[in-house]
């Protein structure tokens, strides 16, 4: 039982001065560091709760530090405010608030972590006291039955008391209603339930994950990662393995000619006397060498991006597949673009990695150490005199492509910069136009012309220093085994023996050239692995999520549904912070309407999507015909399941094939018939394609009413059993609404059916309106009730009669 | 005629409620709220939130209740007499904890984050920050504004007025 404390620990030095500061009975229970110290500098500084007290502690200079002790006792409520850049945890006590610790956001969690704690603890405290009072009370009650004495001491001590039970109410009011919270619950003191801590960080180093991963690249184990990549040819392995095996065959057909040519100088034209068949046998061997060596990289050079390709074939559809089985939630937290670059990019650069660069850099690896070795073997001292240049030569060229790639890349941003002015001015053209803001314009794209210009100048001065560079650095080696290669050849001329010839000379020379470009190569080696690796990681990241909404072992299939929808007790948060839903209970019968309503994030469409089953409840349960949500069969019960939206989505396709969408092998019969009863069939059929006018990306080509109705006959073919309509009729003009309600009305016949508007008008004829406010059932009942209860939803009808009125004026 | 009728159209022109200086009495600043009270109230609990954080900071300052009413706002601090001035500030420097880069010392660019090792006028710090087009905010006058992972925020005054090596080291990223 004696734990210690929570989360963090306290320092040593820092043990003595909390000594100090509690009482003997007092056991800490949560320490907590904080990063801003109380004047607002970055800082450790301590929040320790106890049994008894909140003590902050912040060190100073030396090990001096200010000590702050608030009793448990005296707190009336404890808040957390996060503010931009840092929050802060407030203890209101009966004549002012405390600042109890400041920290930046970094900590928000293990805060937001701690409230629920700290709210506990000041509980407890409290009854803890009001008993030790009753008994105080009970003995003195005692005492004075037996010697009836003063009433002066027990007024003193109960002071405090009667302080806490009215401090809080004179907080905001309450919010919503159907809370009743337990009888000495008070506000400040109560908890919504943990939070969920959003994961930016690696839990192991404390790195920051990067965009859109949730999966650390330092802790994952490169090499486990790198092996994996490498999985996905395993299906090719003779192939991969010709590939190795064909890239050294390169590797020495790359340096293999330059032996002959050595041999064609020494043992040809140099030798004394000179020898033509030397020379032209050498010469032979050369052309079947480079012969070879076309071959082998012609079908080299084929392989390996075909290689490339097919692997990333097979796992761009798993990447895919995998992520039309996810659940919305893994797509709530990502952008399109996000996603879409895993599909494309990502994939795209491990299949360039492993295709180009992968047999690149083996081949770079393996001409290192054919030369190296070749040129030590045949002549130790003068590989070594020529070979000190190398890394001098790749430090060098490492920096220089450093600066290259940052020139270009700014020059890049400029240049996004550019065109992103542009994607914005000229489609808003007719506003600025509008606002007669031309010159603004004008002068905002001449700036950021000018800008990219000026980047451009300094790439083209780098690009102009950069390959005499390159040459000053492959000549300076080349250089020095000239005068020195020379001066070993004149030696060895003058004074006989020695190993060394002009064919060897020329040979040094001749394979010092080839070393420049591998060396070359390497130095992108960890740059390359590094993106490689970064894309690797998000690909088998999508790969690895497990897909959230699953069915259970035995899934139930009912076909037809009934339509009866239950929800009870349903709490409901998205993976990140507060409840949306709080404990929502009510019943839909078969064939029922229910209107909902309220203002705008009182969690109306989350509650359709927990309807559609697209997210989990938190806690509770949703039954429909009796039956939990989650022991129904997935697909089964999405097909009865339809959903007409605010802004439908259109496929990129023809009208036809977008009504279609909704019924596997729908007839052209079955489509019309559905067009309609959509009222969308006299507009298809203005248009010269009929059906098989194609409505653009999205549906672009299509006004919003038009492409509502469209949506509406692609529900109506689908003939759901229980039907969703969230915000069906809005943004549309008045004309278009009626024909949309009167398709409605048709599509709504028979069916469970939740429409959420904001036009309370439209929900009138609704069976049941459910109200929301803040993620609560506020209200439940008849149009008439509600009216006649003259509450929330009484009150918002007034309130658009209103509006609709100054409007007609 | 039409003018004038348009100009009442403007929603909210009448809900901002100007403060004069004069009848605001500021009594206590705490955790980033102020106590006040308007033309001799009574006492209430607002947060400080500028409406121009950026550009007018010393300016158009809402005071507006924790349940989300407004209060009123004040025009410019600077009209305020010292000691308001300080409890706002206070107040303020709570609701905005954005310190002000003085000198970097080091950025590392590492799969796709950047790391920052700073010094500002809080004390020495070091940051992460994810997707360099999107947190990275490069105003025309040269003032940077970088958000962190966890959503902190940092600010560099003019980016020309730093030293040059820390000017060097930010420069490819932005």
């Amino acid at each position: 039982m004696e734990q210690k404390s929570k989360f963090d620990a306290l320092p040593e030095h820092l043990e003595g001065r909390l000594k100090e500061s509690m009482e003997l009975s007092e056991r800490p229970k949560v320490v907590l560091r904080t990063d801003i110290r109380p004047d607002g500098t970055y800082g450790d500084a301590w929040l320790v709760v106890t049994d008894r007290a909140f003590i902050s502690i912040c060190p100073n200079h030396k090990d001096e530090a200010t000590v702050n002790r608030v009793p448990l006792a005296d707190v009336h409520g404890v808040y957390i405010h996060s503010f931009v850049g840092n929050g802060i945890v407030e203890l209101k006590t009966a004549g002012c608030s405390v600042e109890a610790a400041r920290y930046t956001r970094a900590l928000a969690d293990k805060f937001a972590e701690a409230l629920p704690e700290f709210r506990n603890l000041v509980k407890e405290e409290v009854r803890r006291v009001e008993g030790v009072r009753r008994e105080e009370r009970r003995r003195r009650a005692e005492e004075r039955e037996s010697d009836n004495d003063t009433v002066k001491i027990d007024t003193k001590s109960s002071v405090v008391g009667p302080a806490h039970d009215i401090g809080d109410e004179v907080g905001d009011e309450e919010r919503g209603g159907g809370r009743k919270g337990a009888g000495g619950d008070r506000k400040g003191l109560e908890s919504e339930g943990p939070p969920i801590p959003r994961k930016v960080r690696c839990e192991e180093c404390g790195r920051a994950f990067p965009e859109g991963a949730d999966r650390c690249p330092y802790c994952t184990p490169k090499a486990a990662l790198f092996l994996r990549s490498l999985t996905f040819i395993k299906p090719y392995w003779p192939w991969a393995v010709l590939l190795l095996v064909l890239t050294g065959g390169s590797s020495i057909l790359t340096v293999l000619p330059v032996n002959f040519q050595k041999n064609m100088i020494d043992d040809g034209i140099l030798a004394e006397p000179p020898n033509w068949d030397a020379l032209l046998r050498n010469w032979a061997f050369w052309i079947v060498a480079l012969a070879a060596s076309l071959l082998v990289n012609g079908v080299r050079n084929f392989l390996g991006p075909w290689l490339g390709q097919r692997v990333i074939l097979y796992l761009r559809g798993a990447v895919y597949r995998h992520m039309q089985q996810l659940a919305l939630s893994f797509y709530a937290r990502r952008t399109t673009g996000n996603l879409l670059q895993r599909v494309t990019s990502d994939t795209d650069r491990l299949q360039e990695f492993l295709s180009t660069w992968l047999p690149e850099f083996v081949h770079a690896v393996l001409l290192v150490l054919i030369i190296g070795i070749w040129l030590f073997v045949r002549n130790w001292l003068l590989a070594a005199v020529s070979l000190v240049s190398v890394p001098v030569m790749a430090a060098l060229t490492y920096a220089l492509m450093r600066w290259i790639r940052r020139v270009y890349h700014k020059m890049w941003r400029y240049w996004a910069s550019l065109s992103s002015l542009l994607s914005d001015a000229i489609p808003g053209v007719t506003v600025v136009r509008a606002f007669a803001q031309e010159e603004r314009e004008i002068g905002r794209f001449d700036r950021r012309s000018q800008a990219y210009y000026d980047q451009s100048v300094r790439a083209i001065k780098v690009h102009a220093l950069y390959h005499p560079a390159v040459e000053f650095l492959i000549m300076a080696g080349t250089m020095v085994v000239w005068l020195y290669g020379g001066h070993m050849v004149i030696k060895t001329k003058l004074l006989g023996g020695g190993a060394m010839t002009f064919g060897v000379l020329y040979m040094f020379v001749r394979l010092l050239f080839m070393f420049y470009w591998p060396v070359r190569t390497l130095t992108m080696l960890s740059r390359t692995m590094q993106r490689a690796i970064t894309s690797a990681d998000r690909v088998f990241e999508v790969l690895d999520t497990e897909p959230t909404i699953k069915n259970v072992a035995n899934p139930v299939v009912k076909v037809p549904l009934e339509g009866s929808v239950e929800f009870r007790h349903v709490w409901f948060r998205y993976e990140e912070g507060e409840p949306v839903l709080k404990n929502i209970s009510f019943k839909a019968k078969p064939g029922q309407m229910m209107g909902l309503a309220g203002p705008s994030g009182a969690g109306k469409s989350t509650m359709v999507n927990l309807i559609a089953r697209f997210y989990e409840v938190s806690s509770g349960e949703i039954l429909i015909d009796g039956v939990n949500i989650k022991e129904l069969e997935v697909r089964s019960y999405r097909d009865q399941i339809g959903m007409v939206l605010q802004d439908p989505f259109l496929f990129n396709g023809s009208i036809g094939m977008n009504i279609g969408y909704g019924k596997v092998g729908a007839t052209r019969e079955e489509v019309i018939v559905a067009a309609k009863a959509a009222n969308a069939h006299d507009f298809i059929m203005e248009f010269p394609d009929g059906y098989d006018t194609e409505v653009g990306e999205r549906g672009v080509r299509l006004s919003g009413g038009e492409r509502q109705r469209i949506s509406i006959a692609r529900a109506i073919l689908k003939n759901p059993r229980i039907l969703i309509l969230d915000e069906a009729t809005s943004s549309v003009d008045t004309e278009t609404e009626a024909k949309i309600q009167e398709a409605l009305e048709r599509l709504v016949e028979n069916r469970t059916t939740f429409a959420i508007a904001h036009r309370l008008s439209t929900l009138k004829r609704a069976d049941r309106l459910l109200i929301l406010d803040d993620g609560r059932l506020v209200e439940e009942g008849t149009h008439e009730e509600l009216m006649v209860k003259d509450g929330a939803y009484a009150r918002m009808c007034r309130l658009q009669a209103e509006v609709s009125r100054l409007r007609a004026i | 005629m039409i003018g004038s009728e348009r100009k009442s159209e403007v929603p909210g022109s009448e809900e901002l409620k100007y403060l004069d200086p004069r009848g605001l009495e500021i009594r206590e600043a705490s955790c980033g709220f102020l106590e006040v009270s308007v033309e001799g109230g009574e006492a209430v609990r607002v947060k400080p939130i500028q409406m121009f954080p950026i550009s007018q900071p010393n300016e158009y300052v809402l005071l507006a209740k924790e349940s989300g009413d407004e209060v009123g706002f004040i025009k410019d601090i600077r009209e305020l007499s010292r000691e308001d001035r300080k409890k706002l500030g206070e107040a303020l420097e709570r609701g905005y904890f954005i310190p002000t880069i003085t000198r970097i010392r080091d950025l590392r660019y590492r799969f796709h984050v950047l790391y920052c090792d700073v010094e500002t006028d809080r004390g020495v710090t070091k940051f992460e920050v994810r997707d360099r087009t999107e947190n990275l905010n490069l105003l025309p006058s040269g003032k940077l504004i970088a958000e962190d992972v966890d959503g902190n925020r940092y600010v560099i005054e003019d980016i020309n007025s730093l030293d040059a090596r820390s000017r060097a080291l930010l420069d490819p990223h932005i």
